[in-house]
C-alpha cells in the first residue's frame, strides 16, 4: 500500500497559511490602498495648491521684475524701487522661491546690463540667502542648485564655498561647483583642474565648453598642463576648447596628441585637427594614419580629409580606396568623391 | 491519497511562485522610487537646450521604417525634422508599401535619387533606391526605398546606411516630445566608468489626446476602457518596472517605439534579428551578451520622462494580436539566448534579468492559467476548501490593487499627467476593474501566443489603427463551394491518415500489454490480424463521421476544422484507451451494462479497480503530446500518401465487413479472451449502447414457441412465468430425514469459478479445502451462474427470477410481486438472515432481500469497530474479508438461536478486484507453495504468477471456508444444517477460455445430514436451485409451497453424467442479454457453440439448432421484457396467500 514519505499537509490547513491569516493581509493591503489614494488625494490637491499660488505670485511679479531688467539707469549701488504689494507679497516663503526661480530663469536668457539689474535685485531682496541655505543643504540635489542660483547670478562673493565642492563625493555636486567656477572666474575657475582626480563627462565638458566659449584661451589659462595630464579626459576637453577656438596656435600640442597612449584622446586630437587652420594638419594626419592601430580612428582621419583634404591629399586617399577593409574603402571612396567635387 | 499528494505539490509549488513573484513586485516597487527621484532631482537643473546647439553633442540618426503609413506619413515626417538637434539625420525606410507612401513623400519634400555609398554591415533585403530632398531645409532627410522584409529588416538597413554615432529607433507614428532626443541622448555622455550601449524613454498612450500637427497639444486619460487600463498597465511597467531594472542595470528591453542605441555596438551585436517578432527585446539582450562577452563594462540607461506617444488597441480583437506577438517575442529571445539562463558568466544578466523574465514574464501566464484550472479542478473534486480558495483570490486582487494604486501614486508623484477632474478616479476604478475585464484576456493572449509560436507561426498580424492611420483589410476570395469542399476533403485526409496510424500503434501496444500481463492467445498472429481489422472496420465508421463534419467545418475555416477533428480524435482516441484499460482488468469489453450500474456502484468498482492512478494519467498525456506530435510532424509529411493510406484502410475494412457478413461463424473465436481482445471495444460499446436506448422492436407472442423447458403455464399471456410445479425432489434420495427442520446455508463465494476450484479444473484448482468437501458433498462439477456479475446471484438463486432490464434488483420499487426461497421458508417459520461484508445497498441486494421479508441483513454497517477491514486501495476498501465476514456470521447467528430454524445467505468479498486480504504476504508464500504442490511447469508457473494475487485471493476464501466450516461443527445445530456453496459468477480477472467459462460455478451441497456424496455432470443453473430446495423441503419436510410457481428453473438435475435438460438464459452483463443455453448448445450473441462434459466448446455450424435455439431465446427474452414493462409475475390472491406477514 502507498505511503508517502512524509506527512501530507493539506496547505490550506498548514498553520502559517491559514485563513485568517490571509484576510487580515487584505485587510492591510486594503488599508494602505486607502491611506494611498489619501496621499494621492492630498498631495494632487497640494499641488494644484502651489500651481496655483505661484502662477499668481508669478503673475504679480513679473511685469515688474521685467521692468528691473530692462532699467537702463541702473549704477553700481543703484537700488531699485520695490512696490508695496510687491514687499507684502515677498514676506510669504512661496514668493521669494517664486522670484529666485523667475530671476534664475530670465538671467540665463539675459546678459549685459539687465543681467546685472536682474543681479542687483537679487542681492537687494537677500534672495541670496535662499540660494546660499540650499548650498549647506544637506540633500545633494538641493546643494547642486544653490551652486548654480549662486553662480548664475555672479555671487563672486561665495567661490570660495564653492570650491572647497569642486571636488565633492556626490558627482552631481561636483559638476556644479565646477560649472560654477567657470561661470564665476572663467579660466581661472579652472583650477580645480589641477588636482583633478576623477573623469570629466562628455555632459560636463559640453557644459564647460559652453561657458567658454566667447574666453579665448591663453597661453596661461593652464591649457598646456591640461594637455599634459594624465586625466585622459582633461586632454580631451582641451583637445575640444582648442578646436572649439581654433586655436591653432597650439597646433603642435596638438600634433603630440596623435600619439597619446588614449584612443580617446588620439580620437579628440584628430577632430581638433580639423578644426584649426593648420598646414601641417593634414600631413601629419596622413603619416599618423599609418602609424594608428585603431580602425575607429583611421575611419576618423579619413572622414577628417573631407573637411581639410586638398589635392595633394587625394593620392593617399585614393589608395586607400583599395584597401581590403571594407569599411575603410567606403570612407575612403566617401571623401574622394567629395574632394573631387569641392576641387 | 495520490490525489493529495498531488494537491499538495501542486499548491506549495504554486505558493512558492506566488510568494516570490509578489516579492519581486515589492521589489521593483520600492527600489524604482529611489531612481526616479533621482533622475527627477537631476533634471531639475539641468539645462537640455545645451545640447541641442552644442557642436560636441553627440551625433545622431534617427530611424523611422514605415509600411502603409501613407495616410499620415507627410505630416509625421515633418513632426520628426521639427526636432531641435543640431548633429542629426532622419532616416525613413519605406519597407515595400504597398500604398501611396513614397509617391507622397517625394512630392512633399522635392526627394531625388541619390548615388549613396555606404557598407552592408548587417544583411538585409535590396534596397532599391535612396533619396535626398533638392531643397536644402530637408537636408536631414534620407529616404530609403526597399523591398519588404520586415521591420528588422528595415531597421537593419538604415543601420547600414546611418553614418552617426547614436541611433534612435522609433515608429514613424510616435509623437516625440520636443525634447525628448535631448533627454534620450544625455545619459550617452553622463557615464565615464561604463558604456551606455541603450538608452529608452517611457512610452505614453495617446488615445483620446489632442493633436494637431504631429503635436501633441492637450494630455487627457483616454475614454475608452482598454486605452485607458493600459495606460495604468504602462505607468506600472515603465515608471515601476523599468526604472527599477535600470537601476540594477539589468533592463533587458527598450520599447521599440522609441529607443536610442550605440550604433558601433549595434553592428558587432549583428544588428536586429529579422527572425523574431520580438526584434527589440532580442536586439538589447545580444547587445548586452556582446558586451558581457567581451568583459567591457556597460550600461543601459532608461529615462521617466514621458518622450514618446503612441495609440494603444481599443478593441480586444488588435490587443489580442499585440500581446501574443508580443508573447512569441519574449519566448522567441529567451530561447535564442538560453544559453544566459543562471549562467555566472552573464553576471547580472544571467543570473538575475533572465531569469526574472523566463520565471515572470514568460510563465507567469501558463502558471496562473494552470493554477487556476488546477484550483478549479481540484475543488470540483472536493480536495479544495472553497473558503481558502476565495480568501487567496481576495489576496491576490487586493495585492493587485495595491501595486496599481501605488503605481498611480507615483505617477501623481512625477508627472503628473492626468490633472483634469475625475482622471484619477477614473484610473483608480479602472485598475479596481482590471482583473476582471482585462487581465484574463492578457493571460489569454499569451497562452495563445504560446500555442501560436509552437505552431511556428510568425507573423506580425494586422495592426488596425483609429486616429493616426488605418491599415487596409485584406480581401477575402470568395472560392467555389465545391472547390472548398474538395480542398476540405484534401485537408482531412493526411489528419485521418496520422489518426489511423495511432489507433493501429494503440492496438499493437493494447495487444502486447495484454499479452505481457496477461497472456496472448492461441494463435496470436491471427488473433491480431482480426483486431487490426476490427481497427480499420472502426476505423471507416468513425472516419465517415469525422470526415463530413470536418468538410463542413473547413467552409468556416481550416484552423477550426483542424481544431475540432483534432480534439474530437483525441477524445475518442482517449475514451478507446479508457475502454482498453477496462477490458485488461476486467477481461470483458465494457458495454451497455454501464447504464446498469448506478454512480455509487461506479464509483466504488472504480475505487476499488485503483482508479486513476499516476500511471493512467502518464499515459493519457503520453497519447495527447504523441498525438499532437503526430499530427504535426508525421501527417504533413505522408501528405502525399495520405489518399492511398486512407483508401486502403477503407477498402480492407469494407472487405472485411463484407466477408463478416458472409462467413461471420468461421471467424468467430471460441476463446472467450482471445474473441474480446479482438474487438475494438469502443466499436462494441457504441453498438451496445445504440441496442440498449434502441433494442429491436419484440417479436409477436407466438404461443406456439416455446422456451424449451416443457412447462405447463398456467395463462402465459397474462402470467408470462407462472406455471404449475413439477419440480422433482431430487434430494430427498441423498438425505437423511432430520427431526426438525434443518438450518439453509447458502454461502455464495464472489467469483468461484470450476476454472480454478474442482478436479479437472483447466488452470488447476486452488480451493484445497473445498475440493476436499467436495468428496463429502453433493458436487455439480457443470453448475452455471445465471448471471456474469454479481447483480443476478441473489434473484437467481433466491428467487429463481427473470432479469428484468438491468437485473431483477435494478427494478427497485418496481419489482413485481414474487416469491422465492427465503420469503417461502420465512412463510414457513423459518428466520432469514443475510451477511455480506461490504454495503449491502450495492446492486440494490438490500432492497431485493427486503421484498423477501428478510427478518436480519448483516452488512459493512453492522460490523464491530475492532473487526479489520479489507486492505484499502486509492482510499477505498470493499469491507470486511471473509474470515471477519464468517466470525461476523457465527456470533450474529448464536444470538438468534431461538429453536427456529434459519435461513443464512452469506456473499462474501474478498475475491473481487482488487484481491487485498488482510494477509497477502502469507497466501502469496502459500500461492508460491501451491504452484509447486500442482506440479506446475516453470512457464505455467509464471503464466500463474501474472495473477497471484487473485489466486492469492482465491487461496484465502478457501481457508477461511475451512475456518468457518470448521467453527460451525463446534456450533449447536451445525447436525441439521445444510450448506449450499457456490459462486456468483466465476471472477473475470482471470482470462476466460471459453464464453460459457464465466458463468461456471461448483455447487456444493453439504450436510451432516447426507446418506451419500456424489457428483454431477450434468448442468444445472442457479434458478434450479430454489425449486428443488423447496421441492425437497416440501417432501422430506411437509413444508407449505404454492402449487403454481414462477420459477424460471426447472430444478437441479441430478444426472451423472453430462447432459442438459434445461433451457435457461444467462445474463452477461447488467444490460447484455446474449446466452442461452439449451440440450448441449450455447447460443451466444450469434454464435453457437457445443458445450461437452468438461465444459469446453467449440463453435458449431448446425443451423437448425441455432434457430431452435435463437427461437427459444427470443421467447424467454419477449416474457422477460413483459415482466419489465410490467406485467405480473404472479396473481395478486397468490401473492397475498404466500407472501410472508
Amino acid at each position: 500500500m502507498f505511503q508517502p514519505p512524509y506527512k501530507i499537509v493539506l496547505l490550506d490547513q498548514v498553520a502559517f497559511m491559514r485563513v485568517e491569516y490571509l484576510y487580515w493581509a487584505m485587510i492591510f493591503f486594503s488599508l494602505v490602498s486607502l491611506v494611498l489614494i489619501v496621499s494621492m488625494a492630498v498631495i494632487v490637491l497640494s499641488k494644484k495648491n502651489i500651481i496655483k499660488k505661484r502662477s499668481i505670485i508669478t503673475g504679480q511679479l513679473e511685469d515688474w521684475v521685467m521692468d528691473v531688467a530692462l532699467e537702463n539707469n541702473s549704477g553700481a549701488n543703484h537700488v531699485f524701487l520695490v512696490p508695496m504689494n510687491t514687499e507684502l507679497l515677498l514676506k510669504g516663503r512661496l514668493a521669494g522661491k517664486v522670484l529666485l526661480r523667475l530671476l534664475i530663469k530670465l538671467k540665463k536668457s539675459l546678459s549685459g546690463k539687465s543681467g546685472e539689474n536682474l543681479g542687483t535685485i537679487y542681492n537687494q531682496l537677500n534672495l541670496e540667502q535662499i540660494s546660499l541655505k540650499r548650498l549647506q543643504g544637506k540633500l545633494w540635489h538641493v546643494k547642486a542648485k544653490g551652486i548654480q542660483e549662486l553662480a548664475i547670478m555672479n555671487q563672486h562673493a561665495y567661490h570660495e564655498q564653492i570650491f572647497e565642492l569642486a571636488q565633492h563625493k556626490d558627482p552631481m555636486v561636483r559638476m556644479e561647483a565646477q560649472t560654477a567656477m567657470v561661470r564665476l572666474q572663467g579660466y581661472k575657475g579652472l583650477q580645480f583642474f589641477d588636482q583633478l582626480t576623477y573623469p570629466i563627462s562628455e555632459w560636463h565638458q559640453v557644459n564647460l565648453l559652453h561657458l567658454l566659449a566667447n574666453q579665448p584661451i591663453t597661453g596661461d589659462s593652464g591649457i598646456f598642463n591640461w594637455l599634459n595630464s594624465p586625466n585622459a579626459t582633461l586632454v580631451q576637453f582641451s583637445l575640444k576648447l582648442i578646436g572649439e577656438q581654433h586655436a591653432a596656435e597650439f597646433q603642435d600640442e596638438v600634433i603630440k596628441c596623435l600619439v597619446h597612449p588614449n584612443a580617446i584622446v588620439r580620437m579628440q586630437a584628430i577632430l581638433c585637427l580639423g578644426q584649426i587652420a593648420s598646414d601641417s594638419a593634414a600631413p601629419e594626419l596622413r603619416k599618423h594614419y599609418i602609424a594608428e592601430p585603431d580602425k575607429n580612428l583611421q575611419l576618423c582621419i579619413i572622414n577628417e580629409f573631407m573637411k581639410m583634404g586638398s589635392q595633394h591629399d587625394l593620392p593617399f586617399l585614393q589608395n586607400l580606396q583599395h584597401a581590403a577593409d571594407a569599411d575603410i574603402k567606403l570612407a575612403a571612396d566617401k571623401t574622394v568623391l567629395y574632394l573631387q567635387k569641392k576641387i | 491519497m495520490w490525489k493529495l499528494v498531488l494537491y499538495d505539490l501542486f499548491s506549495y509549488g504554486i505558493l512558492i511562485y506566488s510568494v516570490t513573484l509578489l516579492a519581486s513586485y515589492i521589489f521593483i516597487g520600492v527600489y524604482s522610487v529611489g531612481e526616479t527621484r533621482k533622475y527627477l532631482r537631476k533634471s531639475s537643473f539641468t539645462d537640455y537646450n545645451l545640447l541641442a546647439s552644442s557642436n560636441y553633442a553627440p551625433s545622431v540618426s534617427i530611424l523611422a521604417p514605415a509600411y502603409n503609413e501613407g495616410a499620415n506619413i507627410i505630416e509625421n515626417v515633418r513632426s520628426l525634422l521639427s526636432i531641435h538637434y543640431n548633429h542629426l539625420e532622419l532616416i525613413v525606410i519605406n519597407d515595400g508599401s504597398k500604398d501611396d507612401s513614397m509617391v507622397k513623400l517625394i512630392d512633399a519634400y522635392d526627394l531625388e535619387v541619390v548615388d549613396f555609398l555606404y557598407h552592408v554591415h548587417i544583411p538585409a533585403k535590396q534596397v532599391k533606391a535612396v533619396y535626398k530632398s533638392r531643397n536644402t531645409v530637408y537636408k536631414k532627410l534620407i529616404v530609403i526605398d526597399k523591398v519588404n522584409g520586415g521591420k528588422a529588416d528595415a531597421l537593419n538597413t538604415g543601420i547600414n546606411l546611418a553614418s552617426n554615432q547614436y541611433l534612435v529607433c522609433i515608429d514613424v507614428d510616435c509623437i516625440l516630445e520636443q525634447d525628448a532626443l535631448l533627454k534620450l541622448v544625455k545619459p550617452f555622455m553622463e557615464e565615464t566608468g561604463k558604456r551606455v550601449i541603450a538608452t529608452g524613454g517611457v512610452v505614453r498612450i495617446a488615445n483620446s489626446c489632442i493633436v494637431q500637427n504631429g503635436r501633441l497639444l492637450d494630455v487627457n486619460l483616454p475614454k475608452e476602457f482598454l486605452p485607458r487600463v493600459q495606460t495604468l498597465e504602462y505607468i506600472r511597467a515603465f515608471l515601476l518596472g523599468r526604472m527599477a531594472w535600470s537601476r540594477l542595470n539589468g533592463l533587458l528591453l527598450i520599447s521599440g517605439a522609441f529607443g536610442a542605441f550605440d550604433r558601433e555596438i549595434v553592428i558587432k551585436a549583428g544588428g536586429y534579428n529579422p527572425k523574431t517578432v520580438g526584434e527589440d527585446m532580442e536586439l538589447v539582450v545580444r547587445m548586452r551578451r556582446y558586451m558581457e562577452e567581451h568583459d567591457t563594462p556597460y550600461k543601459v540607461a532608461y529615462i521617466p520622462d514621458p518622450l514618446c506617444w503612441t495609440e494603444a488597441p481599443a478593441s480586444y480583437k488588435i490587443l489580442g494580436r499585440q500581446r501574443n506577438r508580443w508573447t512569441r517575442g519574449t519566448i522567441e529571445t529567451l530561447k535564442i539566448h538560453r544559453i544566459l539562463f543562471f549562467n555566472p558568466r552573464y553576471g547580472l544578466l544571467g543570473m538575475l534579468s533572465y531569469p526574472y523574465w523566463f520565471f515572470f514574464e514568460f510563465l507567469a501566464p501558463i502558471i496562473e492559467f494552470i493554477g487556476m484550472a488546477g484550483f478549479i479542478f481540484f475543488a470540483l473534486v472536493g480536495t479544495v476548501n472553497w473558503g481558502f480558495f476565495f480568501a487567496l483570490l481576495g489576496f491576490v486582487l487586493t495585492f493587485g490593487w495595491l501595486y496599481s494604486i501605488f503605481a498611480i501614486l507615483m505617477e501623481v508623484v512625477t508627472y503628473n499627467q492626468y490633472k483634469k477632474k475625475g482622471e484619477l478616479a477614473r484610473l483608480i476604478v479602472t485598475a479596481m476593474m482590471e482583473p476582471f475585464l482585462f487581465h484574463p484576456f492578457v493571460i489569454w493572449s499569451a497562452i495563445r501566443g504560446n500555442i501560436d509560436l509552437l505552431r511556428k507561426k510568425n507573423s506580425w498580424g494586422e495592426m488596425t489603427r483609429q486616429g493616426f492611420n488605418v491599415q487596409p483589410v485584406a480581401a477575402v476570395e470568395k472560392i467555389a463551394l465545391a472547390s472548398r469542399l474538395r480542398d476540405g476533403f484534401y485537408a482531412y485526409l493526411p489528419i485521418a491518415a496520422g489518426w489511423l496510424l495511432m489507433l493501429l500503434l494503440l492496438r499493437t501496444a493494447d495487444f502486447i500489454y495484454n499479452g505481457v500481463i496477461h497472456q496472448y492467445p492461441n494463435q496470436p498472429a491471427y488473433i491480431f490480424l482480426l483486431s487490426v481489422l476490427n481497427e480499420l472496420v472502426f476505423f471507416l465508421k468513425i472516419n465517415g463521421v469525422f470526415l463530413i463534419t470536418y468538410i463542413l467545418l473547413f467552409l468556416a475555416g481550416k484552423r477550426l476544422a483542424d481544431i475540432v477533428i483534432i480534439s474530437l480524435s483525441i477524445i475518442v482516441t482517449l475514451v478507446s484507451i479508457a475502454l482498453m484499460q477496462y477490458f485488461s482488468i476486467s477481461f470483458v469489453p465494457l458495454g451497455a451494462d454501464l447504464y446498469g450500474y448506478s454512480m455509487n456502484d461506479i464509483r466504488q468498482t472504480v475505487g476499488a479497480s485503483g482508479g486513476i492512478n499516476a500511471g493512467v494519467i502518464i499515459a493519457i498525456i503520453t497519447v495527447i503530446l504523441g498525438l499532437l506530435a503526430i499530427y504535426k510532424w508525421i501527417s504533413p509529411r505522408i501528405r502525399g500518401a495520405a489518399k492511398w493510406v486512407n483508401l486502403a484502410a477503407v477498402v480492407i475494412a469494407f472487405t472485411w465487413i463484407i466477408t463478416g457478413i458472409f462467413t461471420a461463424d468461421k471467424f468467430s473465436i471460441r476463446d472467450e479472451y482471445a474473441g474480446n481482445l479482438g474487438k475494438n471495444k469502443l466499436d462494441y460499446f457504441i453498438a451496445a449502447s445504440f441496442n440498449h436506448f434502441f433494442p429491436q422492436s419484440a417479436e409477436a407472442f407466438d404461443p406456439a414457441v416455446t422456451t424449451g423447458n416443457g412447462f405447463d403455464y398456467v395463462d402465459e399471456a397474462r402470467y408470462p412465468f407462472l406455471h404449475r410445479d413439477s419440480t422433482a425432489d431430487v434430494l430427498s434420495p441423498f438425505f437423511n430425514r432430520d427431526t426438525a427442520t434443518p438450518d439453509i446455508v447458502i454461502l455464495v463465494v464472489e467469483g468461484l469459478g470450476r476454472a480454478f476450484s474442482g478436479d479437472n479444473a483447466y488452470l488447476g484448482s486452488f480451493t484445497p479445502y473445498l475440493d476436499s468437501l467436495g468428496e463429502h458433498s453433493l458436487y455439480w462439477r457443470n453448475f452455471l451462474s445465471n448471471g456474469g456479475r454479481t447483480f443476478a446471484v441473489l434473484p437467481s438463486l433466491l428467487g429463481s427470477l427473470p432479469f428484468g432490464s438491468n437485473g431483477f434488483s435494478e427494478l427497485g420499487d418496481k419489482m413485481p410481486a414474487h416469491l422465492s426461497l427465503m420469503s417461502l421458508l420465512k412463510s414457513n417459520g423459518y428466520h432469514t438472515a443475510f451477511y455480506y461484508g461490504g454495503d449491502a445497498g450495492f446492486d440494490n441486494m438490500a432492497l431485493f432481500l427486503q421484498k423477501q421479508r428478510v427478518d436480519r441483513i448483516y452488512d459493512i454497517k453492522s460490523f464491530p469497530p475492532d473487526y479489520p477491514r479489507l486492505p484499502e486501495n486509492n482510499d477505498f476498501s470493499w469491507g470486511y474479508s471473509d474470515k471477519e465476514l464468517f466470525r461476523h456470521m457465527l456470533s450474529k447467528r448464536e444470538q438468534q438461536l431461538g429453536g427456529q430454524p434459519s435461513l443464512q445467505v452469506i456473499l462474501t468479498v474478498a475475491t473481487h478486484d482488487p484481491f487485498l486480504v488482510n494477509e497477502q504476504d502469507h497466501y502469496l508464500a502459500e500461492f508460491e507453495i501451491h504452484l509447486d504442490r500442482l506440479k506446475f511447469s516453470e512457464k505455467q508457473k509464471a503464466e500463474h504468477r501474472k495473477y497471484s494475487h487473485q489466486y492469492a485471493a482465491i487461496l484465502y476464501a478457501d481457508d477461511a471456508i475451512r475456518g468457518f466450516i470448521n467453527n460451525y461443527r463446534s456450533k449447536p445445530g451445525f447436525k441439521h444444517t445444510i450448506f449450499l456453496i457456490t459462486g456468483d459468477h466465476r471472477l473475470p480477472e482471470i482470462p476466460m477460455s471459453t464464453k460459457i467459462d464465466r458463468y461456471h460455478v461448483p455447487l456444493i451441497i453439504y450436510s451432516p445430514l447426507l446418506k451419500r456424496t456424489a457428483k454431477f455432470e450434468s448442468i444445472s443453473s442457479h434458478v434450479d436451485i430454489a425449486p428443488t430446495l423447496l421441492a425437497y423441503l416440501q417432501h422430506s419436510y411437509h413444508f407449505r409451497v404454492p402449487l403454481s410457481v414462477s420459477w424460471v428453473g426447472s430444478g437441479i438435475d441430478t444426472a451423472h453424467h453430462f447432459r442438459n435438460l434445461h433451457a435457461t438464459a444467462l445474463k452477461q452483463t447488467k444490460t447484455n442479454l446474449v446466452d442461452f443455453i439449451m440440450g448441449d448448445y450455447h447460443l451466444n450473441e450469434e454464435t453457437l457453440f457445443k458445450m461437452n462434459k468438461n465444459m469446453d466448446e467449440e463453435p458449431d455450424a448446425d443451423p437448425v439448432m441455432k434457430a431452435r435455439l435463437k427461437e427459444a431465446f427470443a421467447k424467454f427474452r419477449q416474457k422477460n421484457e413483459q415482466v419489465t414493462q410490467g406485467k405480473p409475475i404472479l396473481s395478486d390472491s397468490m401473492y397475498r396467500a404466500w407472501y410472508p406477514k
